[in-house]
């Protein structure tokens, strides 16, 4: 029963604060959609006139599609690999008791910890020592080692959450322990791992600090933007900024529709 | 301590489009100890929260002490409260919980001390003071809990299921313990609750409430030996209910249990038609000789389980309704499961009731 | 015997790309104490530490995450309780707005943030329409627009912690305050704050750590002007190759997180006094 605290005036108070502060951060993203349909190549807001122009002039920027492409293939396999990774270590640390397993869990969690610039630098020199220049391997493995923190967390959370005597039951009921897994533990996790996938993918194919110090060829499409910001300012920018918007708005939204926007954030 | 009595006038209370309270009415003398019985969802919690300035009611009155508390917020009203949950503050000590209504009247840090201790110490506290809710038995937070409801001296004491969490042995201890308390402080004292056997032990009046409504409001002999309605016969203890017609001739009565070849001559005058009989268990006996003034009816045993106060029985009649009847007593006639045995019972111990409501 | 080998077959493969990366880390750490000629030498720290312009950044990168981390908790804290208190649609259209936010590319959030601050900004062409200014007033390239940006981007690292423990708060203890005399302000300030310290906790330690070695932020909204550690370990390893450099530069940032990190924990147990 939620009845009188919604209506005291520190509640108000509070929620005010939240509209205003809420507005002001959101507010650079809607500049920047809009700004997406100037007429001419001035990005201001509010536009000089409207146009589609800017969008399509994504397609004759072959770096901004080419990184776009990049982005895209390494955030599936990198959050497919974190994903099948988290599922089989949260099952392992959850559902059997060994010494030291709290001290497993913090060391599979400790690239959290460990701030982006740090992490970058540490597998460029690391690739450096080893020889290693390989435009997507050297990619690859910073963005497996920063996803799978989140798909360990999100999906043992779940396993946590679980009632073990389900598990139990259904062996008790004559079905292998492994059978039991596929059908009693594994579909009460689907949410989690759809919780799991957009934590991934996001969190790969948002990055730029660890990606921008591994991209001396072939860039991920933050650090592709990154680099046209600093070089120029026309409105192809905020034409591509506009469709990863909206895009992201819709995932976040499809997102509250299949699992509920609490669970993500 | 000062007594407040607590007058309750026709408040209704909504959220959204339920209503949980409906035009309710209660009457609390100072000093006296009323429960609010009823299965979940009837409104006793909601009413309580009313009192306490948690639930704003949307028409109607409630006075404490003969002043109107309507517009009083909840801070201000000088209650106790005593949450299922305790709602113990878990990042302070027992003493700092105890003294926390204290602080908030801004009494001063020796007065605190002092008044938590004492209360600490009528509550057998006193080696607790320093501990953390967490690190406490069930019994023990309730007993903080009461303390710190009670340390601020409130007009009245607000209790929401407080039992709920203990198991049984405990609860029947802290039972009696809560009645000597509430006796010697002689605080008017509201207790919600869904255990008819705990308000029944506890209260000086009981009010059975159903559907936002208090449905009756009595001491709890009374209650139970002569509930108002169909509702609180069912409700409080258990109820043998059997469909019946009434005639009339001659200036009195004639009751006719439907199905059973049992007739039954009243000495006053009721309406005639169809009315419903009500026996609780205990009145009815098992013999092969009716007493004088006692009605047969013959019935076959099912089953029988001891319980150690009663032998309780589940018997059926020709028409194959299934009686529950309790026999206490070491020498009482205890027939065995299978048995053929005739049942009486005393007229006087038998209610009517009418479209649910008591025949006088 | 059999069951713990089996669930160490089924870590193995997490263990091996952690411990991937702790050799990676290790790497730097190596890197640091090597000169040019890779002999062992203090050489990278003595050279970091000694230039008077490295020090000047490192300490406004801490002074800059220290303020923006206590505007992120005045800001959040509000934010965080007006989502665990309000009627379900306010605190569900609240989360929602601040997930767009959160998980939106954050190089694009930045770039946002330049439209509105630059010269020829939002505020700037609003302001010298209005014929408040003559010139553009300077809200970015500098110390500001860097903490407005930090602002922005850390502001859920903030609340979603806070959120996550005012959940797990029961209303009744307010609500028992409420009830023992406490007016609403002192019922919050004495009963929801201090059961939210763990909350208030994570978020300043994430906010903090991810403040003080910011590099795209500062690279963006500072243009140059205004640097960030970030910056120099940046420019070092990938613009001049100084491995050795960005290393030094690199550790003494992470033993700054670490320190604010126990410091900020230690800080915890005081305040929980004798609570475990």
């Amino acid at each position: 029963m939620k009845t009188g605290a919604t209506r005291d005036p520190l509640t108000i108070a509070a929620t005010a604060i939240a509209f205003v502060t809420l507005f002001a951060a959101t507010f650079p993203l809607f500049v920047t959609t809009i700004t997406a349909f100037n007429a001419t190549n001035e990005t201001v807001f509010p536009p000089n006139g409207w146009s589609l122009r800017w969008f399509w002039n994504i397609a004759a920027q072959p770096e901004l599609v080419e990184a776009a492409a990049f982005s895209l293939v390494l955030a599936v396999i990198s959050s497919a690999i974190s994903i099948s990774l988290g599922v089989v270590s949260a099952v392992a640390l959850t559902r059997k008791k060994f010494p030291g397993r709290d001290l497993i869990d913090a060391f599979l969690m400790s690239p959290l910890l460990v701030p982006q610039v740090i992490l970058g630098l540490s597998f460029l020199v690391f690739f450096v020592r080893i020889g290693l220049k390989q435009p997507f391997l050297n990619l690859l493995l910073p963005h497996v080692v920063l996803t799978f923190p989140y798909a360990l967390r999100v999906i043992r959370s779940s396993l946590i959450r679980m009632n073990p005597k389900l598990e139990e039951a259904a062996v008790g009921l004559g079905a292998s322990s492994v059978k039991s897994f596929f059908l009693v533990t594994f579909p009460q996790m689907r949410p989690s791992l759809f919780v799991a996938i957009f934590f991934c993918f996001v969190v790969s194919f948002d990055n730029f600090t660890a990606s921008a110090f591994l991209t001396v060829s072939g860039a991920t499409l933050p650090v592709q933007i990154y680099f046209n910001i600093e070089s120029s300012l026309d409105p192809t920018i905020s034409a591509i900024s506009a469709l990863l918007i909206v895009s992201s708005a819709f995932f976040v939204i499809v997102a509250d529709r299949v699992v509920g926007v609490e669970k993500i954030v | 301590m000062k007594q407040a009595g607590i007058e309750i006038e026709k408040i209704t209370v909504r959220y959204g489009n339920s209503v949980p309270v409906r035009a309710l009415s209660l009457d609390v003398k100072p000093g006296e100890f009323v429960s609010l019985l009823g299965p979940s969802g009837c409104g006793k919690t909601t009413t309580l929260r009313s009192i306490a300035g948690f639930s704003d009611i949307a028409e109607g009155d409630i006075r404490i002490g003969g002043v109107s508390v309507r517009d009083v917020p909840a801070n201000k009203r000088n209650i106790g409260m005593v949450y299922q949950d305790y709602a113990l503050f878990p990042h302070m000590s027992v003493e700092k919980n105890i003294g926390f209504g204290l602080r908030m009247r801004n009494v001063s840090a020796e007065e605190i001390r002092q008044r938590a201790r004492a209360a600490a110490e009528q509550l057998r506290l006193s080696g607790f003071l320093d501990r953390y809710p967490q690190q406490l038995s069930g019994g023990q937070q309730q007993r903080v809990a009461l303390a710190r409801a009670l340390v601020v001296r409130p007009d009245v004491l607000l209790l929401d299921e407080p039992m709920a969490a203990l198991d049984k042995q405990l609860r029947s201890d802290m039972q009696f313990e809560l009645k000597d308390l509430q006796k010697s402080v002689g605080i008017t004292t509201v207790f919600v609750t869904h255990d008819q056997e705990e308000a029944l032990s506890l209260s000086d009046r009981i009010a059975v409430m159903h559907d936002g409504k208090i449905l009756q409001i009595d001491k709890p002999d009374t209650l139970y030996h002569f509930p108002a309605t169909r509702f609180v016969a069912e409700f409080v203890g258990t109820a043998n209910l059997f469909k019946a017609k009434v005639s009339n001739a001659g200036g009195r009565s004639r009751v006719e249990l439907d199905g059973q070849n049992v007739s039954m001559q009243l000495d006053r005058e009721l309406k005639a038609g169809d009315v419903e009989v009500m026996l609780r268990p205990e009145q009815i006996e098992f013999g092969n000789e009716a007493p004088a003034g006692s009605v047969p009816l013959p019935v076959r045993v099912q089953s029988a389980v001891f319980v150690g106060v009663a032998t309780r029985y589940l018997v059926k009649t020709s028409s194959g309704q299934v009686l529950r009847v309790d026999v206490s007593g070491v020498q009482s006639v205890r027939p065995a499961a299978g048995e053929q045995t005739t049942i009486f019972w005393r007229l006087d111990d038998m209610r009517i009731y009418r479209d649910g409501m008591l025949e006088p | 015997m059999k069951a713990k080998l089996g669930v160490l077959l089924l870590l193995l493969p997490a263990l091996g790309l952690i411990a991937g990366f702790l050799i990676a880390l290790t790497s730097v750490l190596v890197m640091s104490v090597l000169d040019s000629s890779g002999a062992l030498s203090l050489e990278s720290y003595r050279s970091f530490l000694g230039d008077e312009r490295n020090l000047t950044i490192l300490f406004q990168s801490i002074w800059i995450a220290f303020y923006v981390t206590v505007i992120c908790l005045i800001l959040g804290y509000p934010i965080a309780i007006a989502m665990s208190r309000s009627s379900r649609t306010v605190a569900s259209l609240i989360t929602l707005a601040l997930a767009i936010q959160f998980f939106s590319i954050y190089v694009v959030k930045m770039y946002g943030w330049m439209l509105i601050l630059g010269n020829n900004g939002v505020i700037n062409r609003m302001l010298l329409g209005s014929g408040i200014v003559s010139s553009p007033v300077k809200l970015m390239y500098n110390e500001l627009g860097v903490a407005i940006g930090l602002t922005a981007a850390a502001l859920p690292l903030m609340v979603f912690p806070i959120n996550a423990v005012l959940q797990t708060i029961s209303l009744r203890y307010e609500e028992a305050a409420l009830g023992l005399g406490a007016g609403r302000l002192r019922a919050l300030l004495s009963i929801t704050l201090p059961l939210s310290v763990p909350g208030i906790l994570s978020g300043v330690i994430l906010t903090f750590v991810f403040c003080f070695a910011a590099y795209l932020t500062p690279g963006l909204l500072g243009g140059g002007f205004f640097k960030m550690i970030g910056n120099v370990i940046y420019e070092q390893a990938v613009a001049r190759f100084n491995y050795s450099f960005a290393a030094a530069a690199a550790v003494i940032t992470l033993l700054i997180s670490l320190i604010a990190i126990v410091g900020v924990n230690k800080a915890s147990q005081v305040l929980a006094g004798g609570r475990q």
